[in-house]
Formats: structure tokens, sequence, C-alpha cells
């Protein structure tokens, strides 16, 4: 079966945030929210690199094991997605999170944070697949439309890659050879314990 | 109120507060012998299922990526 | 000038790109000219240098405006995961179950302990309205405080299977609201107690002696003790230093863009955490004690008038000082 991984090419990645808008745009993020967002390490000096980061969907996810309220489900594709009804905003997967995905619509009130929203590998919610309901919480719902997530779609140099693992980390691998070098899957180790070895 | 079993009490907690003052200095360090497994929020089969096809959009995403 | 480097740099290209035919090491060796990773970044690299502490982030700039949001990879996430899931469990397991067992252990053995000679029906005032007032109001907090914290803690486990998803949610949210406005009124009752009864409860060499004659249950004869014994004096220091703690750790899970990053989070969640249960295993003995734990004691609290035997026998240097004053125990009947 199929397991769901993103896998951010380095080497490729110029910071031009197109998967960021692509993600705000095609899931009507709230205000406020980035479910994507592209870090640059060593910023302007020798050897750095942009990395676009989201929810990795990690393998025993870490936020699932700690919410209090229990609202995360794994999903055959092996995509972690939680329910909103059920959330009570505790920021405690958030505190899990290795890879800072949770975010929250209330900034710096107290106690609530209003309910926590993350990166569905675009795959909805709860709610039935591409109803309004499921949209107007979830965002899109592109994996029941056969497609993959729009961030890694729009990529303007093929640097994000999203769905099958074992066919993108494959991708990922004749790369590497093709052009002699490759920093790496990053986050890999984290989210998954294994990383792709060239 | 002052009576003995608040002290066998205090003992006992005085003992678990050295504990814990290791534990959080070194938190990451402590080895749990029972962690909570991951997800449990089951909504059923219809939320849960495959929805990831490999279809001929999917494809053309996979190929487009080898160049 | 520029065209012999660029000549230059095609050739180095055209030797990579016939060693990557040849084969791929030495494509590396080659190429390490202009191998483009060669000074690039790397995870593992990143990860190793990683030291524990506050700075254990793998982190970099980024161009929209959230600055949370420049961290890339944090790896303590999964331990305090662990440490939450699995060492703060058992760490309340024990302390409050562990705690329940042995006071359950000792009402069989040891029984109510009742006040050696019976009650005079003369009484003496031992706390006034204010005191009480401060007492309830820092008590009924801490009570609904530990039932919402611990439901935070443990509610999945227990209450899920139980209430079912949907109205455990609605009860821990109504938790949550509970837990964050009482903390309030908990915060401002400890304030009062500490001012109120600090002076009654500096230690000093009589508490030690009371210690050392075990608290009047081990041996016969009840040690004498001022308006707090040692053991109230213990009970009165956990509840103000945890109380602090909890206060001030709760103060940032309550207002978390204030701590300083989530690894300043996780901290303060440890704190809040392990502080809150064991100072819940030791106010069920404090609860116990004072109520169905021994005669006449909940009077103090209840209505602030004592049995003048119960004052006598466990603060005998206090009921003197009261008397010196000039304070007259109350009958409560008609004397005969
Ligand atoms: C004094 C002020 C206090 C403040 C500001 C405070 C605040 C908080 C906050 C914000 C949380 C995070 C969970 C949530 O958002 O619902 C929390 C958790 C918790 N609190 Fe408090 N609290 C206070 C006092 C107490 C007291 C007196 C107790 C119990 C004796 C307590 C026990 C707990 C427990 C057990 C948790 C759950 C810990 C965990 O599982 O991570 N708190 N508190
Ligand atoms: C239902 C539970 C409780 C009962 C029945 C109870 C009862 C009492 C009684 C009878 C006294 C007076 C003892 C004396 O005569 O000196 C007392 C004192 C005191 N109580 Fe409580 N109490 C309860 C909960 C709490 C809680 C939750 C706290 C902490 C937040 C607390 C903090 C104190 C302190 C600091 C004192 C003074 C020191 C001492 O006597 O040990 N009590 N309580
Ligand atoms: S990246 Fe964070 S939010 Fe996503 S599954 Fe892993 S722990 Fe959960
Ligand atoms: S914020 Fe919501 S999803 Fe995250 S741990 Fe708390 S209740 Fe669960």
């Amino acid at each position: 079966m199929a397991r769901m991984k993103f896998l951010c090419d380095a080497d490729r990645c110029i910071e031009c945030n197109a998967c960021v808008t692509a993600c705000k745009n095609e899931n009507d993020v709230p205000w406020g929210i980035n479910r994507r967002r592209v870090v640059t390490i060593n910023d302007g000096k020798p050897g750095e690199r942009s990395i676009s980061m989201a929810c990795m969907h990690c393998t025993d996810a870490p936020c699932a094991a700690v919410c209090p309220v229990d609202c995360f489900y794994v999903t055959v594709d092996k995509v972690v997605l939680h329910s909103k009804d059920l959330c009570i905003g505790c920021g405690y997967c958030f505190y899990a999170c290795p890879f800072g995905a949770p975010q929250y619509p209330k900034v710096g009130n107290f106690g609530s944070r209003g309910k926590m929203d993350k990166c569905t590998f675009c795959a909805g919610g709860p709610e039935a697949d591409l109803s309004p309901a499921e949209f107007q919480k979830y965002g899109s719902n592109r994996l029941a439309e056969g497609k993959l997530p729009l961030c890694a779609e729009m990529c303007s140099t093929k640097s994000l890659l999203a769905g099958d693992g074992d066919i993108i980390a494959k991708i990922y691998k004749e790369r590497v050879v093709k052009r002699g070098y490759g920093s790496g899957a990053w986050g890999w180790k984290t989210a998954y314990k294994e990383t792709v070895a060239i | 109120m002052s009576e003995k079993k608040t002290k066998e009490a205090l003992d006992r907690r005085g003992f678990m507060k050295v504990v814990s003052l290791g534990g959080a200095a070194a938190a990451a360090s402590v080895a749990p012998g029972v962690i909570t497994p991951a997800a449990a929020y089951d909504p059923g089969k219809e939320e849960t299922k495959q929805r990831y096809r490999e279809t001929d959009h999917v494809k053309a995403f996979y190929r487009t990526n080898g160049y | 000038m520029r065209l012999t480097r660029s000549i230059l740099s095609f050739l180095a290209m055209v030797a990579m790109v016939i060693g990557l035919g040849l084969s791929t090491p030495v494509a590396a060796q080659q190429g390490a000219a202009i191998n483009p990773t060669a000074k690039s970044v790397t995870e593992d690299q990143l990860l190793n240098a990683l030291k524990p502490g506050s700075a254990a982030e793998i982190g970099g700039r980024v161009s929209i405006p959230d600055v949370k949001s420049s961290t890339l990879i944090r790896p303590a996430g999964r331990e305090w995961r662990e440490f939450h899931q699995g060492t703060m469990h058992l760490i309340g397991g024990i302390a409050i179950l562990g705690m329940l067992a042995l006071l359950v252990v000792f009402y069989f053995t040891r029984g109510k302990i009742m006040i050696p000679g019976g009650p005079t029906n003369r009484t003496i005032t031992r706390f006034g309205g204010f005191d009480r007032f401060v007492h309830w109001t820092t008590a009924g907090c801490f009570i609904v405080l530990a039932l919402s914290g611990l439901n935070i803690t443990f509610g999945k486990a227990i209450l899920i299977p139980i209430l079912g998803e949907p109205a455990f949610a609605a009860a821990a949210q109504l938790g949550k609201y509970a837990h964050n406005y009482l903390a309030f009124p908990f915060m401002i009752g400890l304030a009062l107690m500490f001012l109120i009864w600090v002076k009654d409860n500096i230690p000093g060499m009589i508490d030690v002696q009371w210690f050392a004659q075990g608290g009047g249950l081990i041996g016969k004869g009840h040690p004498k003790a001022k308006r707090f014994n040692g053991g109230q004096k213990m009970v009165f220091w956990s509840v103000i230093l945890g109380g602090a703690a909890l206060s001030v750790s709760g103060w940032y899970l309550l207002f978390p863009y204030t701590a300083g990053g989530v690894l300043n989070l996780q901290f303060w969640n440890v704190v809040h955490g392990v502080v809150s249960m064991l100072l819940i295993g030791a106010m069920l003995a404090h609860a116990y004690i004072g109520s169905i734990g021994m005669e006449g004691a909940f009077d103090a609290m209840g209505s602030g008038e004592v049995d003048l035997n119960w004052a006598k026998e466990h603060h005998s240097l206090w009921v003197e000082d009261e008397m010196k004053k000039g304070v007259v125990p109350a009958a409560m009947q008609p004397a005969e």
C-alpha cells in the first residue's frame, strides 16, 4: 500500500514560495496561518539551502500521541489528519511536532488558541469527501480527486515531491545519481526514522 | 491535620521531588516504560479509507518530476 | 580572462560528465571543484551539532512574517512526547494512586485519630472567617484545577471509553476553560494564604522535636506545637512553593508567546505536570487528615471553632499563648 510522503530536493529549491502560495489558495487557509513555509539555512553563506517544510505525516506521529482529546487519525494512505470538532486548542501537538506544523488561528490571546490547523496532504478531514463542510474546515481533498498536494504539483523547479514514498524516493535517487550530488531527504530521519540511501 | 500521615506522605513526596527534578532537567533522557501509542481517534472506515490512486494525473506528476 | 575561466569550467564539466560515465565515485572526486553541494549544509551535520538545551532546533530564515515558522526541525518534540506520555503518567499514577492506597491502608490500620480523653464541649477559635475564606477559595480552585488538569493528562485513556469522543471533547473544552479562568483566583488565594499564615510557619527547633517524636503517632504522648506543627508547616511550604511553581509554569502555558519558544514551553509543561502530580498526592493526604482521618480536625476549617482538648493535644503551645492573651474558650453548652 502506498505510503504518502513529502520530499524536498533542497538542491533545487529556489525559495520562490510558490508552494506556500499554492497551499494557501487551494485550501483557503485562514489569515495568519501558513501550512507550508520555506526555510533557508545558512542564509547568505556559501552552501545555503532552502527547504520547503510542512507537516511530514510522520510515522507514529508525536502530535497524535500527545493530543489530550485524541482527535487525530491516520488514513490508509498514512496521512495524519485531525478533527477540528474535537480539538480544544491546547497547543500540545505544537509542542510535540518536530516540524512546527500545527498552527492556530488566534495569536497570543490567553488559553484558547482556537482550532488547530495543519497540512492535510490535501486530503481534507473527517467530513464526507469533497463536501463544503470539509472544504470550509480543512480545505481541498485532492487525493480523493485522484491528484496530489498542490504545493508539489505547482513547484516551479520540481523540487518538492509528494506522493507514494517509494516512488518519490526513487525519483530523488535518480536525480542524485544523474547530477552527482544531493543534500539528502530533509526531515525523513525525524519523521519516518529512515532516510534515502544513495 | 497534624499527624504522621502527613509526614509519611511528605517523605515520599520529597523523594518524588528529587526524582522529578532530575527528570525535569533530563526530561529528554528519561526512558519511559509506557508510552501511549499515537493516534487512536478512529472516525470509522469511511474517513480513513484509501484515497490515493495512481491516476493518469498522478503518473504525469511522477513522470515529469523524473526529468 | 573571463573567457579562459569559462573554457576551463567547461572542460571541468566535460571531465565530470566523462567521469560520470565511467563511475560515480570518480565523478564525485573530480567534480569536487564544481560540486555545488561541497560546502552545502547537510541535515546530518546540523542534527549532530544540536546540543540539548534552549537551542536544540535547526532553523533558518523565512520570508513570511511569522518568525516562529523559521524553525525547520525540532527533534526535541519526540522526547517531550515520550516524557509526557510515559514518565509523566508514571509519576502521576504513583503519586496519586500510591497516595490513595497508602491512605486506605492507614485508615484500616490506624483508624480515625480520636481526641484523647474525648471532646470537652468547650471550644476555642482557631481560624477566623477570613482565614477560612482564603483556605476554601484556594482549596476549591485547586480541586477544580487538579481535576481539569488530570483530565488533560489521563482523560483520554480513562474517559473516552466511557463518554465517547464528542462528549469527552466537549467536557475537555469546558475543563480547559475552567482551568484557565480558575488559575487566577487560585493565584490570589495562594498569595493571601502566604501573607496570613507565613508568620506561624517559620520552621524552628520545635519542629525538629515534633518530627523526632513521630508527630505523635509513633510512641506515646503528643509533641508540643505552636499554631502549626511540623507536618503542617511542610504542607504549608509545599502548597506555597508548589503553588508558585504551578503559577509560573502555568502562566507560560496560558500565554505561550511569552515563553520564548517551544522548547521553553516543553520545559514549563514538564514542570507544571510533575509539580501538579506531586502536589495533588500531598493534598490528598492533607484532605484526608483534615476530614475523615482525624476527629475534630475539620472544625478548624469548618466552623473555625475547635474543641479545647483537640487543640491542647495538637497545638499545646498555641493554646497556652491564646490563654495568655486572654482568649477564653467558649462553652458550647451552658457550663455546668
Ligand atoms: C496557578 C495557576 C495555573 C495555571 C495558570 C495553569 C495553567 C495550565 C495550562 C495552560 C495548562 C495546559 C493545558 C490546557 O491548556 O488546558 C495546564 C495543564 C495542567 N495543569 Fe495547570 N494551571 C495552574 C494551576 C494548576 C494546579 C493548581 C494544578 C493541580 C494541582 C494544575 C494541574 C495541571 C495539570 C495536571 C495539567 C496537565 C498537564 C499535562 O498533562 O501536560 N494546574 N495548566
Ligand atoms: C477538601 C479538601 C480539604 C480539606 C478537608 C482541608 C481541611 C483543612 C483543615 C481542617 C485545615 C486546618 C488544620 C488546622 O487546624 O490547622 C487546613 C489547613 C490548611 N489547608 Fe486545607 N483542606 C483541604 C484542601 C486544601 C487544599 C487543596 C489546599 C491547597 C491548595 C489546602 C491548603 C491548606 C493549608 C496551606 C493549610 C494550613 C496548613 C495546615 O494546616 O496544614 N487545603 N485544611
Ligand atoms: S509533522 Fe508534526 S503535525 Fe505532521 S504528523 Fe508529524 S508531528 Fe504531526
Ligand atoms: S491543539 Fe487540538 S489537535 Fe492539538 S493536541 Fe490540542 S486538542 Fe489535539
